[in-house]
C-alpha cells in the first residue's frame, strides 16, 4: 500500500492535536458514566475547539430512546456536571446535532446489525471510537459484536474502562477475546487517575527537575505511603462492589499505577511504549503480595462526616454476611536497585475520615544533628504529592524557630497547583478522551500492565487475603493495618 | 474572578521607591489583622507597552494571571505636558477561591518625558529574577525607533499586533518577536488545512499552483500572514498569491480563501458575514458549516504566554514580507 502523503498545511499546526473526522461509539449511553462524565468531557473539547469539524456520537443501549432523548439525556449530564458553567447553548446545540441512539441489547446481534447500518448512514467518514461505558460483564459480548461490523473502517479503536477482569486468568481471557477484534495498539484500557494533572505532574516533578531525582533512591528515601481514602460508603454501587471491594476497585489498578510513576526509572522519552515498558518493569520488580503483608477491612456502623451511617453489611444490596473489603491496606517490597529494602505501605479505603489522595516520600534522617536537644520537634523530611483534593506538593524540612536558643522543628513549604495555576485545568476524561481520538496511548494501560498486576496480588484475592477485620466507619482501618507499619518500627501518617 | 486591591502608590515616585514598595508587599498580609502575607506564585514578567492610559489592561491581566501568575508591569507613555516624570502604582489580585492566594502583581507605571523613552533602564530592575519577560506592545508598535529595539533586547520575547501590511518588513527577529493576528488566524489556518486532511485529498495539496485571498476592511494584514503561511508550506511564489480587497460594503476581516490545483480545481474557505462560521468546499462537493470564529485577542495574547513561539511564524512573516513588498520572492 503506498505511503499517504503528509498534509503540509496540516504539520506544525497548533491544533494539530485536532482528532480526523470521527465517530464516537458511546456503548452504555444510557448509564451513569456517560452522564457524569463522558457528556460533560465532549462538551469541554468542543469549548476548547478539539473536536474535529465532522464528529458524531451514537449511543447504544438498552433504553428505548430516539435520537432527541438520548441527546436530551446527554445535555442534563452536562448542565449538571461540566465545570464550565452555564453552558454555551450554540456550542451544545452544535454537538447535539449529530447525536444519534440505537436501542439494543449487548447481547443480541441484531443490536449492531442496527448499529452498522446507523454508521454507514453517517457522514461522518469512516474513523471510529468505541467506547465501553457498561458493565464489565457486557465487554465479551460487545467486543464480538463489533467485530460483526468492522469492515471498511478507517482508524478503529476500544476504550474499555476499568475493572479489567477481576483476576488473572479473566484478564487474560478479556485480553484475547479483544484481541480477535482489536489489535494491542487499538486498545485504550483507561484509569482516569492517569488523567489527572497532579499524577502527571508526578512524571514532571520527577524528570524535569534535576534537585530530586539524585536522592529519589534507597539511600536517601526511608519509605513511601501511598493513601486513597474515601470518605463515602458505596453509595448505590452495592451491586459493583460486591463483586469488587477495594482490591479490585482501588489496589489492582489506582495504587499500583501511582506506585508505578512513584518508583519508575525515567523513560527515555514521552512515547507510549517508552513509559509503560518502564512501568511494567515496575511491576515485575514488585514481590508478589502475602497474605502476611496484607490486611483486607470492612467498616461497621459509625460516624462519618458528623452523621450516623450504617455499616457496609446494613448498606441496601450488600448481603448481610458479606465478605467484601471495604479498605486493603499492603506493604510491598520492590526488589531492584534503587528500591530495595523500602518499604511501600498502601492503603485505599472507604468511610475513612477524609477524602484524600496522596503519595508521601519519606526520608532518612540526617546521619548527624549536632544540636542535642533540639531537635525533638522534627520529623522526616518528606515530599508529599497531594492528588486530591487541593492538588500539589509539598516539601516538609526542618528550620530553625526564632529565638536566642536553637530549637528546630518541621515546616512544610507548599505549591498548590490551584493557586499558581487558577484557570480549571481540564478533567481527566477530557484529557484522556481526547488522547484516544487522536491515537496516543502513553496514558492507558497496556494489557501487560493488567496482567502483572493481577499476577501480583494472586495470592491474596478474596478470602486468601484472610478474613475482612471490622473497622468503625470514619476510621483509618483495623489495627492491624497500624501493625502493618508498627512491627517495621514505622506508623501510617495522618493525611 | 480575581480581586483587585491597592497596595501603594506615589505621584511623584522614584524607581527605588517602586522596588521597596514591591519589597514590602511580599511581606503584607491579605487583609488588615491576618499575620501572614498569602501565598503567591510567578512564572513571569509582562511587561505591557501603551501610548496613553487604559484600564482594560488590567482587565486583561486579571484575564490573564489565571493561567500565568505573573508580576505585570503596566506603562502608560504620556505626553510631557510637565508633572513628575514617573508616578506609580502597585496592585495586587488575589483570588478569593484559593486562599486569597497572590496571582499577579501589577506594577502601573505612568512615564513622561524623556523617560518613555529609555525603558529598558526604568524596567530593568522591576523584572523578576531569571523567569521569561515578555513584552506585549498595545496599539501601533513603533518599530523603527530605539525604544522598541530597547525592549526587545530587555525581554525575553514580545508580542505586537501589526495594523499596516507595510510594517509587516519591519518586525524584527520573527522568533522572538509575536504578533497577534497571526495567532488569532488559528481557526482559519485549521480550516484551510482541514481541506487536505482526507487521504483522497492529500496530494492536492502538493499540487495548488495558486491562492486567492479576499478580505474586507480591517483584513489586510490578516490576508498576508494567510498568503505567507500558505506559500511558506506549499513553496509557492509571492508571485502565486493573489489578496483581492472587498470594497466597504463588504464583511469585516478575512472572507475567503481558495486555493487552486494545477488540475483546475478549486479548495476554498468562506466566512459568513459575521465571521463566526464557515462554508467549505471541496471539488466533490461542499462540507457541513463549521465553527471559525478568530481568537480574540486574549486568547492570541494567552497562546503566547502558554508555550514556545510558533515556529510555523517566521517563515510565513517572510513569505508575507514578499507578498507585501510586491510579488518578490524571498527565496
Amino acid at each position: 500500500m503506498p505511503e499517504l502523503p503528509p498534509n503540509p498545511l496540516r504539520e506544525g499546526l497548533l491544533a494539530a492535536r485536532r482528532p480526523e473526522p470521527l465517530t464516537f461509539v458511546l456503548f452504555g449511553g444510557g448509564g451513569d458514566l456517560s452522564h457524569r462524565k463522558i457528556a460533560p468531557a465532549l462538551y469541554n473539547l468542543a469549548v476548547d475547539r478539539l473536536l474535529p469539524d465532522q464528529f458524531a456520537v451514537v449511543g447504544v443501549a438498552r433504553q428505548k430512546w430516539d435520537d432527541a432523548a438520548f441527546a436530551k439525556e446527554m445535555a442534563e449530564g452536562v448542565a449538571a456536571n461540566s465545570r464550565r458553567q452555564p453552558v454555551d447553548q450554540s456550542i451544545w446545540s452544535a454537538l447535539a446535532e449529530d447525536m444519534h441512539f440505537v436501542t439494543g441489547d449487548f447481547a443480541d446481534a441484531a443490536t449492531y446489525r442496527r448499529l452498522g447500518k446507523a454508521l454507514a448512514d453517517l457522514p461522518v467518514g469512516r474513523n471510529r471510537l468505541y467506547y465501553l461505558a457498561t458493565p464489565p460483564q457486557f465487554y465479551e459480548d460487545i467486543v464480538r459484536g463489533i467485530g460483526t461490523i468492522r469492515r471498511g473502517e478507517g482508524f478503529s479503536r476500544v476504550v474499555v474502562e476499568k475493572p479489567f477482569g477481576r483476576d488473572l486468568e479473566s484478564a487474560k481471557k478479556l485480553n484475547a477475546c479483544i484481541h480477535e477484534v482489536f489489535a494491542e495498539e487499538e486498545v485504550y484500557r483507561i484509569d482516569h487517575y492517569l488523567g489527572k494533572e497532579t499524577v502527571q505532574n508526578v512524571l514532571v516533578f520527577r524528570f524535569a527537575n534535576s534537585i530530586f531525582e539524585p536522592v529519589w533512591n534507597r539511600n536517601y528515601i526511608d519509605q513511601v505511603q501511598i493513601t486513597a481514602a474515601e470518605s463515602i460508603g458505596i453509595e448505590n454501587r452495592a451491586s459493583y462492589y460486591e463483586r469488587a471491594g477495594a482490591m479490585r476497585d482501588m489496589l489492582q489498578n489506582h495504587i499500583l499505577q501511582l506506585l508505578c510513576l512513584t518508583a519508575m526509572e525515567p523513560p527515555g522519552d514521552f512515547s507510549p511504549d517508552a513509559v509503560r515498558d518502564e512501568k511494567v518493569k515496575v511491576l515485575r520488580a514488585i514481590r508478589p503480595v502475602e497474605r502476611a503483608d496484607l490486611v483486607r477491612g470492612q467498616y461497621t456502623a459509625g460516624w462519618a462526616a458528623g452523621e450516623r451511617v450504617p455499616g457496609y453489611r446494613q448498606e441496601e444490596g450488600v448481603a448481610a454476611d458479606s465478605e467484601t473489603e471495604t479498605m486493603v491496606a499492603a506493604r510491598l517490597q520492590i526488589d531492584n536497585w534503587r528500591w530495595q529494602g523500602v518499604p511501600f505501605y498502601v492503603r485505599a479505603g472507604k468511610r475513612f475520615p477524609k477524602r484524600v489522595t496522596e503519595i508521601a516520600v519519606e526520608f532518612r534522617p540526617a546521619p548527624h544533628l549536632p544540636w542535642q536537644g533540639a531537635t525533638d520537634e522534627l520529623r522526616a523530611n518528606a515530599i508529599l504529592i497531594r492528588v486530591q483534593p487541593d492538588e500539589g506538593i509539598t516539601l516538609s524540612f526542618g528550620a530553625k524557630v526564632p529565638g536566642q536558643a536553637v530549637r528546630i522543628r518541621s515546616v512544610d513549604m507548599d505549591f498548590v497547583q490551584g493557586t499558581s495555576f487558577t484557570a480549571d485545568a481540564p478533567e481527566a476524561y477530557e484529557r484522556l478522551l481526547l488522547d484516544a481520538m487522536t491515537g496516543v496511548p502513553t496514558l492507558f494501560t497496556r494489557h501487560d500492565e493488567v496482567e502483572t498486576a493481577w499476577s501480583l496480588l494472586a495470592g491474596v484475592l478474596d478470602d486468601a487475603g484472610g478474613a475482612v477485620q471490622p473497622y468503625e466507619a470514619g476510621g483509618w482501618g483495623p489495627p492491624t493495618a497500624e501493625a502493618l507499619t508498627a512491627r517495621d518500627g514505622r506508623y501510617w501518617r495522618r493525611p | 474572578m480575581a480581586r483587585r486591591g491597592l497596595v501603594w502608590q506615589a505621584e511623584d515616585a522614584s524607581l527605588g521607591a517602586v522596588e521597596a514598595a514591591l519589597r514590602r508587599a511580599a511581606r503584607q498580609p491579605a487583609e488588615a489583622g491576618t499575620p501572614a502575607p498569602p501565598p503567591r506564585s510567578r512564572a513571569l514578567t509582562l511587561v505591557m507597552v501603551a501610548d496613553g492610559e487604559d484600564e482594560r489592561r488590567a482587565d486583561a491581566v486579571a484575564r490573564l494571571a489565571l493561567r500565568h501568575p505573573l508580576r505585570a508591569i503596566l506603562v502608560a507613555r504620556l505626553p510631557d505636558q510637565g508633572g513628575p516624570a514617573l508616578s506609580a502604582r502597585i496592585r495586587r489580585h488575589d483570588h478569593p477561591g484559593q486562599g486569597s492566594a497572590i496571582i499577579a502583581e501589577e506594577v502601573d507605571l505612568r512615564v513622561r518625558g524623556e523617560l518613555a523613552d529609555h525603558l529598558g533602564q526604568l524596567l530593568a530592575p522591576l523584572l523578576l529574577s531569571e523567569l521569561p519577560a515578555i513584552f506585549w506592545w498595545v496599539g501601533d508598535p513603533p518599530l523603527r525607533q530605539p525604544v522598541f529595539a530597547e525592549l526587545c533586547r530587555l525581554c525575553d520575547r514580545g508580542v505586537i499586533e501589526v495594523r499596516d501590511p507595510a510594517d509587516l518588513a519591519a518586525v524584527p527577529d520573527a522568533h522572538r518577536i509575536d504578533e497577534v493576528t497571526w495567532r488569532r488566524l488559528a481557526p482559519w489556518r485549521d480550516k484551510v488545512a482541514a481541506l487536505f486532511d482526507p487521504p483522497d485529498h492529500r496530494a492536492a495539496a502538493h499540487d495548488v499552483r495558486s491562492v486567492d485571498i479576499a478580505h474586507g476592511e480591517g483584513g489586510a494584514v490578516a490576508a498576508h500572514l494567510l498568503g505567507g503561511w500558505i506559500a511558506s508550506r506549499l513553496q509557492l511564489r509571492p508571485r502565486a498569491v493573489h489578496l483581492r480587497p472587498l470594497g466597504g460594503d463588504g464583511p469585516r476581516g478575512l472572507a475567503e480563501a481558495t486555493l487552486t490545483t494545477g488540475a483546475g480545481h478549486d479548495y476554498r474557505v468562506r466566512a459568513t458575514a459575521n465571521g463566526e462560521h464557515a462554508t467549505c468546499h471541496r471539488p466533490d462537493g461542499h462540507l457541513p458549516r463549521v465553527r471559525l470564529g478568530a481568537l480574540s485577542v486574549g486568547e492570541a495574547v494567552d497562546q503566547v504566554l502558554s508555550g514556545p513561539p510558533d515556529p510555523l511564524w517566521p517563515p510565513a512573516l517572510e513569505a508575507a514580507q514578499a507578498i507585501a513588498s510586491g510579488g518578490h520572492s524571498v527565496r
